[in-house]
């Protein structure tokens, strides 16, 4: 497995754990800190579940098994790869930070709106990697 | 990789990059006239949750899980292309029904069809379940 289908993975089981801990938060007692933007979190454990845990593993595992290139590299530019882990990660992060504090503290938007363009740009460089290892043979 | 596959591969790659979009219009709020109308909730879950996630595994387990010993390897090419055709069919109802509130009714007809072509990919591939190597 080459080291960048490594680190997906442990960042897509990361944001798992990360999931489950905020999925806990939000199974609490009723009347618990009732000032937790309850609403915020299970957005961002929904997306760190769906983005950061199916997306990344998916990507690793597809880097690492499609068709390779008979020409070096053989798995594509690994840039492109190392930009999208780094770009979706730093985009689920200050989501995960900006959304809570956008609904509980008044916090500014910026945060959101730039963790938007970063996880669009990720998903650019992620597909960008892949399509050319897609190639339908006969069989 | 079979044609099939590739095919839906590209598809779903297309959706994730189309439903990232729609993603990324909903958390920036930006442009404001566009990304508060209400309908791009079930567009982002529709092309995400079906047109991506969904197709990609079905595209990958035609390619991937194990193949029969005789032909057709991988099953009848015809029921795997009626179930992808379906499945294109019903996705693009289910995504017309989420974008535009007059055509609404085409919501459950959408998903009557993806349901349909999940049926077909099952009786695909649920006999291809098996340890590798066996017949």
């Amino acid at each position: 497995m080459p080291p960048l289908s490594r680190w997906f993975v442990r960042a897509g089981f990361l944001a798992l754990a990360l999931a489950l801990l905020i999925e806990i938060l939000l199974a609490r007692p009723a009347g618990l800190w009732p000032t937790l933007p309850d609403a915020a979190l299970q957005l961002g454990a929904i997306h760190l579940l769906t983005v950061g845990w199916l997306l990344q593993l998916i990507t690793g595992v597809a880097f690492w098994m499609f068709p390779r290139h008979p020409t070096t590299p053989p798995r594509g530019d690994v840039r492109l790869g190392w930009w999208g882990l780094s770009l979706l990660n730093l985009g689920l992060l200050l989501r995960l930070l900006g959304e809570p504090w956008r609904v509980a503290g008044g916090g500014p938007f910026w945060p959101l709106a730039v963790a938007a363009l970063l996880q669009l740009a990720a998903v650019g460089c992620i597909v960008r990697l892949l399509w050319p290892r897609i190639r339908g043979t006969a069989s | 990789m079979p044609r099939l596959s590739a095919l839906m591969i590209r598809l779903a790659l297309v959706s994730l990059l189309l439903g990232s979009t729609v993603g990324a219009l909903l958390l920036s709020q930006y442009p404001p006239a566009l990304s508060r109308l209400p309908q791009l909730r079930g567009l982002h879950r529709d092309l995400m949750l079906f047109g991506w996630l969904v197709q990609f595994v079905l595209g990958v387990a035609y390619w991937i899980l194990p193949r029969h010993a005789s032909r057709p390897e991988r099953g009848p090419g015809a029921l795997a292309a009626t179930a992808v055709a379906l499945f294109q069919g019903g996705l693009v109802l289910a995504l017309l029904g989420a974008a535009a509130p007059a055509l609404h009714a085409f919501a459950p007809a959408g998903r009557l069809l993806l349901a349909g072509a999940s049926l077909l990919f099952a009786l695909l591939l649920l006999p291809r379940i098996k340890p590798f190597g066996t017949p």
